[in-house]
């Protein structure tokens, strides 16, 4: 019953090869899911913090632009080789071809070193998620005093930092052991008044009644209130923590999005090894022209994530 | 999706006119320069323009966000204009790098509805995520 | 990664691998398939055993259990209201994600894909194989969970933080002061959830390349059958939405494990203790969960709706009733699914603004459900019907997929569901579309697809037995959940004597109790059918068996690997039925080739 084909066999579909349609179905997926975590993003951002509480800046977080504009141009970088590694397989020069993925694999490497690098600085700094202080009343605030503390009695006992900023560290010890302060004004001590109210406009952010140092708003603040300077504003470089109003949240979604994305790079990274492991065994040529190119979608992809999460991490 | 054809399959001979679509079927990646030399050079000179075109954007928005920190524009406008710039720099990426001005025709199907999806989503998390807030 | 199309002719091969290779790690779609219906029928028993236990504690309330009683000694042989939590909880997400997910994309979307467009295997064999390998590490995790540390989730299969999500401060371990069944628990279920994303769109990015890039020579789109169009419109769904449950997966296992606040708000206390740093926001889990979750309610129905629609017009020898506006209704269903996630939460505090946008596009999908009912009376009206137990199970799932249909509607506007959200009515629509409807298709195509899968034909009557008693005992236990639910009897709850309103319904409990152990031992009969016809049931002796017209019946019984002997090509639509002039039976294979006017036409 079944007829014998006499017809012409025409393949139906798209006149894409299979794998290159299925990367570019996986990456609607891919799509949707940096969306997602992207579109969260936005909204822990925009949604409750307000001009008192701001979302916190680069500068609050230890997050260096330039550090993320060098990464982007190495990201360009990277794809501009992929991209010319699949050009020179097409006119037919396979060793160059091999050349440009070694290249595009060291950049992917120096993106991860740089990454690493920013990670180590939160790190250092404790900015990771559930261990930033926010709230500096009890008992978070006693919390953040103690913290701040040990961070004041290792500088006593290691220095690192100068010498005007050692004495203002030694006094504000003295004084946490005397018991004289609150919360709040340790966190002003630290800061300093300027910087406070640079970053938080508005900001209320000294409650309690029996503190000298006063950090209301300006119609509010008592005009003998003194002005503070800060230690971290006399030497930028000592490890102090101080309250950064979202900055768990500010963690949290810093690390999801870049990590994932890291991820993804190094997910990229991996193919191109095998890939040059295939050239070193001599087994690479046009033939591998479709791998290459499907691979390069996905490593363009991973660069247009990047030129999103550059700016809305760094800049804007 | 290429074959909305009408086919009537009443004859023997009718079905070879029925796919339009496997004329094209010689793999034609954007990207591919089959031994045409200046086609090759022109593909390599629009990489390279796109290249420029990147690390330029990236210094725009780069700068445009030292000029908010100087107090010269807002930081309305600068985001602006960084936002805008990422889309124009992703928009070069995929359409140069990633070949879809060769391959728009074949894959818009799925990359409109996943590009409003997106908008959509984001957009209806915002009452709730953003001016409930407010 | 495969390059270019595989030939469609592939010869079938012949060589004879392993056991191992041949049934366990196997690349062949319909082993794929097969591996897919059987752990998904293994788990419909536990999800079904973990349901009847939620029935017996509402008919007898704190009534000692009677094989259970071991359990339970320090509560004096009675359930206690955590592990209550917990069956409703796990009993839904066993049905969910591991019985109807599976049956309908990975069994029967594996087996009839390649099969119904005429394609030697999927276009990626391997990556079939491992959407199957991923489920399993999701399998250990999701069984683990009853014997983690506190006892399995209890925040129910939508694990609304932040009664899912509260963990102790640290050093004081995972146990959550909400629910102490969300420590532990909660989070191998929120792996094991993630590890079945993964394999679902791994499903869906081969499913739609190979529907795309596959077909046989003459299979046009508007050529394919039901069957095989709603499985490439659910993959799409798969593939649009699923990312985003993941993310969510994701934060909710961080903010459960390594401190994050994704989903915690601002001053969230409970007793003595406060949770975290907050300025997370638990409105954006519901957000994201119901994002994927709409649209895999029809994940669940729409591959049975088209596997119904081929039984029907197969059996009803007639041409699938208006077969383009089937597909535009699966299309447009499909399409209108992604926005209105928000019915769900109509009482979260959501803006209203936006619930009057939710209302508005979830009526608007009754019109497309609409269609598709009226098409399927359309197919069957005047038709030469033949009652076999597949076309049975399909005329069920139209008759009753209505009633699902029609209280989704009454619950999609706002002023209604204020009154009957989160009471048995949700509970009974929920059943009459997943249970009556999605469960009966997949009975259905089980029925229909088994002499080709195994070469042997299940017990029709005992098929037909089998039918009977579960069309009236599951009416008998969903139909009085729309009664309860407007008198007003919570979901959820696991004490009805607790409250006056609640108590007079018990009576009617017991009823469905009842109905409810009844279904179960029924489905004990299919369970034996089902077994015993792998290796007992009357053999096929011809291809065909149902005279029908798509692909896969012109393949051998059961299909080797490479499934055809002779490539087939397509000459028309799959839904040629009834009596055409020069021949002699009363249908016409998509492969035939056959020179004069045709019944239907389709696929013109
Ligand atoms: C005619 C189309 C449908 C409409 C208008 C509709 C509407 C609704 C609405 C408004 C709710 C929320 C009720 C509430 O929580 O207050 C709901 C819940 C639900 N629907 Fe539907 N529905 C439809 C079809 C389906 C289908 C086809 C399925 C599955 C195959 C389904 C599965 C569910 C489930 C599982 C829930 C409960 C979720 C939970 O646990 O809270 N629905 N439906
Ligand atoms: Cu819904």
């Amino acid at each position: 019953m079944i007829h014998a084909n006499d017809e012409p066999a025409v393949p139906m579909g798209l006149p894409l090869p299979n794998g290159k349609l299925a990367m570019w179905l996986f990456l609607v997926t891919e799509i949707m899911f940096f969306t997602a975590l992207i579109g969260s993003y936005l909204i822990y951002r925009n949604g409750q913090p307000t001009a008192s509480q701001p979302w916190p800046t680069p500068h609050d977080v230890h997050l260096a632009e330039w550090i993320g504009a060098v990464n982007t141009f190495v990201l360009i970088c990277s794809s501009l080789t992929v991209v010319l590694a699949l050009w020179s397989l097409h006119v037919g020069n396979s060793k160059r071809a091999v050349q440009y993925i070694g290249v595009t694999l060291a950049l992917g490497c120096v993106f991860l070193v740089i990454k690493a690098y920013e990670y180590q600085q939160k790190f250092a700094h404790g900015i990771l998620p559930g261990r930033v202080f926010e709230k500096l009343d009890s008992p978070h605030g006693y919390k953040y005093m103690r913290h701040v503390q040990e961070q004041l009695e290792h500088i006593e006992k290691h220095g690192g930092v100068n010498d005007k900023a050692k004495k203002a560290c030694a006094e504000l010890l003295a004084d946490i052991r005397a018991g004289k302060l609150q919360p709040k004004d340790v966190n002003e001590r630290v800061r300093g008044t300027k910087s406070i109210k640079e970053t938080n406009p508005g900001k209320e952010f000294i409650t309690t009644k029996d503190s000298t140092y006063v950090d209301l708003p300006e119609r509010s603040r008592p005009k003998d209130a003194p002005m503070v300077e800060g230690i971290l504003e006399m030497d930028t470089h000592a490890h102090l923590s101080y309250s950064i109003p979202f900055g768990n949240m500010w963690a949290s979604c810093y690390f999801a999005m870049t990590g994932f994305h890291a991820l993804h790079v190094f997910g990229g990274l991996v193919v191109f090894a095998i890939m040059l492991v295939m050239a070193w065994r001599g087994r690479f040529g046009p033939q591998n022209a479709q791998m290459v190119e499907v691979t390069g979608l996905y490593w363009h992809f991973v660069d247009i994530v990047w030129i999103f999460l550059f700016p809305l991490l760094y800049l804007v | 999706m290429s074959e909305q054809h009408h086919d009537h399959s009443h004859g023997d001979h009718s079905h070879s006119h029925g796919d339009h679509s496997h004329g094209e079927h010689s793999h034609s990646h954007g990207g591919d320069a089959h031994g045409h030399a200046d086609d090759a050079a022109a593909h390599f000179r629009s990489y390279i323009a796109i290249f420029i075109a990147l690390c330029v954007f990236t210094a725009i928005s780069f700068v445009f966000n030292e000029l908010v920190r100087g107090g010269i524009i807002s930081p309305m406008t600068s985001a602006t204009v960084i936002m805008i710039v990422a889309i124009i720099k992703a928009g070069c990426v995929a359409y140069i790098f990633m070949h879809l001005k060769a391959d728009w025709g074949k894959v818009y199907c799925i990359m409109i509805p996943v590009v409003i999806m997106c908008v959509m989503m984001i957009i209806v998390f915002l009452p709730d995520g953003v001016l409930g807030w407010r | 990664m495969s390059v270019g199309h595989p030939p469609t002719t592939a010869a079938p091969a012949h060589h004879e691998p392993s056991f191992l290779g041949k049934y366990i790690f196997s690349t062949d779609h319909k082993i794929i398939g097969m591996q897919f219906l059987f752990t998904s029928i293994i788990f419909l028993g536990l999800g079904g055993i973990l349901a009847l236990l939620v029935r017996i504690q509402l008919a007898w309330p704190h009534a000692e259990i009677p094989i259970l009683r071991e359990w339970f000694v320090d509560n004096g042989g009675r359930m206690t209201e955590s592990f209550y939590n917990m069956l409703f909880s796990m009993h839904a997400t066993v049905m969910i994600f591991f019985v109807i997910i599976p049956f309908l994309t990975g069994a029967f979307g594996n087996f009839t894909i390649p099969l119904m467009i005429g394609a030697p295997d999927m276009a990626f064999p391997k990556l079939n194989m491992m959407s199957y390998w991923f489920m399993w590490p999701a399998f250990v995790l999701i069984l683990a969970s009853f014997y983690a540390e506190g006892g399995a989730p209890a925040a129910g299969w939508t694990s609304y933080p932040t009664l899912s999500s509260i963990t102790m401060p640290a050093g004081e371990g995972l146990h959550s002061p909400a629910a102490p069944n969300s420590g532990h628990g909660q989070i191998f279920w929120l792996l094991s959830l993630t590890c079945v994303g993964i394999s679902s769109m791994m499903g869906s990015v081969n499913y739609i390349t190979t529907i795309i890039n596959m077909r046989a020579p003459g299979m046009t789109l508007y050529r394919m059958p039901m069957t095989i169009w709603a499985m490439f419109i659910t993959a799409i769904l798969q593939a649009f939405a699923l990312p985003v449950l993941t993310v969510a997966l994701i934060y909710q296992s961080l903010d459960k494990s390594i401190g994050t606040t994704f989903f915690l708000p601002d001053g969230l206390t409970f007793g003595n203790w406060s949770a975290g740093p907050g300025g997370g926001q638990t409105l954006l889990w519901q957000h994201l969960f119901w994002f994927y979750s709409h649209p895999a309610v029809y994940i669940m129905i729409l591959p049975a709706m088209g596997m119904v629609s081929d039984i029907i017009s197969t059996f009803a020898r007639r041409p699938l009733f208006g077969y383009r506006a089937m597909i535009y209704s699966i299309a447009g269903i499909a399409g209108l699914g992604f926005i209105v996630w928000g019915h769900h939460m109509f009482q979260s505090g959501m803006d209203p603004r936006l619930g009057t946008g939710f209302m508005i596009a979830t009526i608007m999908i009754a019109l497309p459900s609409a269609v598709k009912v009226f098409n399927w009376l359309g197919t069957v009206y005047r038709g030469d019907i033949q009652f076999t137990t597949a076309m049975l199970f399909a005329l069920s799932f139209v008759a009753l997929f209505i009633i699902g249909g029609l209280s989704g509607i009454f619950m999609a506007a706002t002023p209604v569901d204020i009154y009957i959200h989160d009471t048995y009515f949700i509970v009974g629509h929920i059943h009459y579309v997943l249970f009556t409807s999605s469960l009966m298709g997949i009975f259905g195509a089980i029925y229909y697809w088994f002499p080709k899968m195994f070469g042997r034909f299940m017990n029709e009557f005992w098929g037909k037995v089998h039918f009977a008693l579960t069309f009236v005992f599951a009416n008998g236990v969903f139909f009085p959940m729309h009664i309860l639910g407007t008198a007003g009897m919570r979901r959820r709850i696991p004490d009805l004597t607790a409250t006056a309103f609640e108590s007079p319904l018990l009576t009617l409990n017991q009823v469905m109790t009842i109905s409810a152990i009844l279904l179960g031992l029924t489905q004990l009969i299919f369970l034996a059918n089902f077994l015993l016809s792998l290796f007992l049931g009357k053999q096929t002796t011809e291809r065909n068996p149902w005279h029908s017209n798509t692909l896969e019946w012109s393949a051998p019984t059961p299909p080797p690997h490479g499934n055809f002997d002779v490539p087939p090509v397509v000459y028309r639509g799959p839904y040629e039925y009834g009596a055409v002039p020069n021949r002699t039976e009363d249908y016409l294979p998509q492969t035939l080739k056959f020179d004069g006017p045709v019944p239907a036409a389709s696929g013109h």
